[in-house]
């Protein structure tokens, strides 16, 4: 196996130690910090995240592949700073007023975190005056919004709503996840993606930021 | 065929034999009515009903409702230990018996885990839990003399509420929170072990109590965890049966040992992976049916598994009931009854409790229309 095979499979198998050790070892020989996000850690991601989608993977083996991408990012944060590298974007996130549920907002979270952008994750219950200002001040090119619970979905609506009151829909692209989403609420209110998963939400933010899928 | 006692129509749906008509249930822990919708409902008829509540804002139904509804449950359940007290604090929290922080945001009907005693714990930490005390008396104090008055003075069947959430649940949706719990299922599989341990050891004690003072006097015994959300199972198979499935046959065997109910496991979600697991297990009875899931189809699940389990709930709480007109309560209705009902083994709620925006008009067409063609034989 390739050093890039036996990443991607330490990334998957969430073996923290070997993904640190694989990345170090590929920076060592002299390959870019971008070149081993692209072909390492977003394509386990990839993989993970299209097995989960089709339910041949599950909530455990997503969690470990995106906390393995963690740490893997965590050793290439000092090459990234020296070589300039541009993130693909930032994303403000946060799982909506009322709403305490995280887990699935966490894994998109990583996963967009491991995909190259920088993610400023908000946490729960996060009032829609809070975001909106962090993604002006943050000058975000995505706003990606959570809930679990079907009464918080005004919450998301009330959110898009304060973004427009800003000035800032139509500039800034809105994601929104959870159970109780849909397309056409998506569309109902003013969001311009509904993703079913973590995977869905990075091949989306690639999509509008051209990074390659 | 005569009308039945409701004790008998469901025992008869539960023996997989069509009974007069299909059974009725509501009032369950997770078969009930959310206070607001009930508050909704009592302004609707204009009834001056107490709104009575259980364990967070689950509505004790008041009687004449069961009647007027044709319902053939009656529950009983659990009460609170001695050793503690629901004290809500200024930012509108408790701490259970368990540890777990419950919490309600001001823009949220829901009481939900805001924090998990055992986020941090290690191993060794679990030795050190004040973890609670089964044997507490208050749990089943003056509880036999209640059930057996219930059991003596009607006719309808008794079904006795969980006592607590299954193992898995309890460990990641209230203990060790999800992030943490899930990666454990993957990554410490030994923690994970001595935490079953634990909490099955205390879960059993609880069980042992509650049937000695219930198990002689009830028709059905209800069991929960859930194992399924909205697009498939949340663990895989494979680590159910390595990991969950041990602990899961300790306790239900335990109680179908010390009990001839039946036993009714409540499972949230896309759960048809796992059924012939939960056969193998001796569980009769599945609930709520999430129809809306994944892989749930009424119609695949009785032609699969309907031989061997009933199917208790059914009524689609994610569009129908919430979003429906009437007359989409009423096609809602007729559907899961031509799918799930034929041969027995169906029992008619909605798929969980009715929740906040679910129109008054709704809970009264889903009765309405489960007495109207629920008639055996169905003719649909």
């Amino acid at each position: 196996m390739t050093q890039w095979e036996n990443l991607i499979q330490a990334i998957q198998e969430g073996n923290f130690q070997g993904t640190e050790t694989l990345v170090a070892a590929l920076l060592q020989e002299g390959k870019s910090p971008d070149d081993i996000i692209q072909q390492g850690i977003v394509k386990a991601l990839n993989i993970v995240g299209k097995k989960f989608s089709e339910g041949e993977c599950f909530i455990p083996e997503m969690l470990i592949a995106a906390k393995a991408s963690q740490t893997g990012l965590e050793i290439l944060k000092p090459a990234l700073k020296k070589s300039n590298y541009k993130e693909r974007g930032t994303v403000v996130m946060g799982t909506v007023q009322g709403d305490l549920h995280d887990i699935g907002k966490n894994i998109v979270a990583m996963t967009l975190a491991a995909g190259g952008y920088r993610v400023l994750d908000l946490g729960v219950d996060v009032p829609p005056a809070r975001l909106v200002e962090t993604v002006k001040k943050e000058q975000a090119s995505i706003l990606a919004l959570s809930c679990l619970i079907t009464t918080t979905m005004d919450s998301m609506a009330g959110t898009i709503k304060t973004l427009a009151g800003a000035g800032l829909q139509g500039k800034v692209k809105v994601m929104i996840g959870g159970p109780p989403t849909t397309e056409e609420f998506a569309r109902k209110i003013g969001a311009d993606f509904r993703g079913k998963d973590a995977y869905e939400a990075l091949l989306q933010a690639n999509r509008w930021t051209g990074a390659v899928n | 065929m005569s009308a039945l006692t409701p004790r008998e129509r469901l025992l008869t749906a539960l023996k997989h034999q069509e009974p007069d008509r299909i059974p009725l249930d509501l009032g369950g822990f997770v078969s009930t009515i959310e206070a607001i919708p009930f508050d909704d409902l009592k302004k609707y008829m204009k009834k001056k009903w107490e709104t009575k509540c259980f364990l967070r804002d689950h509505v004790d139904i008041p009687e004449e409702l069961l009647v007027k509804f044709g319902i053939d449950t009656r529950y009983v359940r659990i009460k609170a230990p001695k050793k503690w007290k629901k004290v809500i604090e200024a930012d509108n929290s408790y701490l259970d018996e368990w540890g777990t922080r419950w919490k309600k945001t001001p823009s949220s009907p829901y009481w939900d885990p805001a924090d998990f005693p055992l986020k941090n714990a290690t191993i060794d930490d679990l030795e050190k839990v004040p973890w609670p005390d089964p044997d507490d008396p208050g749990r089943t104090e003056g509880l036999r003399e209640e059930v057996k008055r219930l059991r003596e003075s009607t006719n309808y069947a008794i079904v006795a509420d969980g006592p607590f959430l299954g193992v898995f649940e309890a460990c990641w949706v209230c203990l060790r929170g999800p992030e943490k719990f899930f990666i454990d299922m993957a990554l410490d599989k030994p923690f994970v072990k001595a935490l079953f341990e634990k909490v099955i050891d205390i879960q059993l004690r609880i069980m042992k109590h509650y049937l000695e003072a219930v198990g002689d006097l009830i028709d059905v015994m209800v069991v929960g965890d859930d194992l399924g959300g909205e697009n498939g199972p949340l663990i895989s198979p494979a680590s159910y049966r390595e990991m969950v499935k041990p602990y899961h046959k300790k306790l239900w065997s335990f109680v179908k040992k010390n009990t001839n109910a039946y036993l009714f496991l409540h499972s949230c979600g896309s759960i048809t992976r796992f059924i012939p697991d939960l056969i193998e297990l001796g569980i009769d009875i599945i609930n709520p049916v999430q129809v809306a899931a994944k892989d749930m189809d009424s119609k695949m699940l009785k032609k699969n598994f309907g031989d061997k389990m009933t199917f208790w709930g059914g009524i689609d709480t994610q569009k129908v009931m919430p979003y429906g007109t009437p007359e989409d309560v009423e096609g809602e209705v007729k559907k899961r009854i031509a799918d799930l009902a034929p041969g027995g083994g169906f029992v008619l709620t909605a798929v969980h409790n009715i929740q906040p925006g679910v129109p008054p008009e709704n809970i009264l067409r889903m009765y309405e229309a489960a007495l109207k063609y629920g008639r055996y034989p169905i003719r649909i």
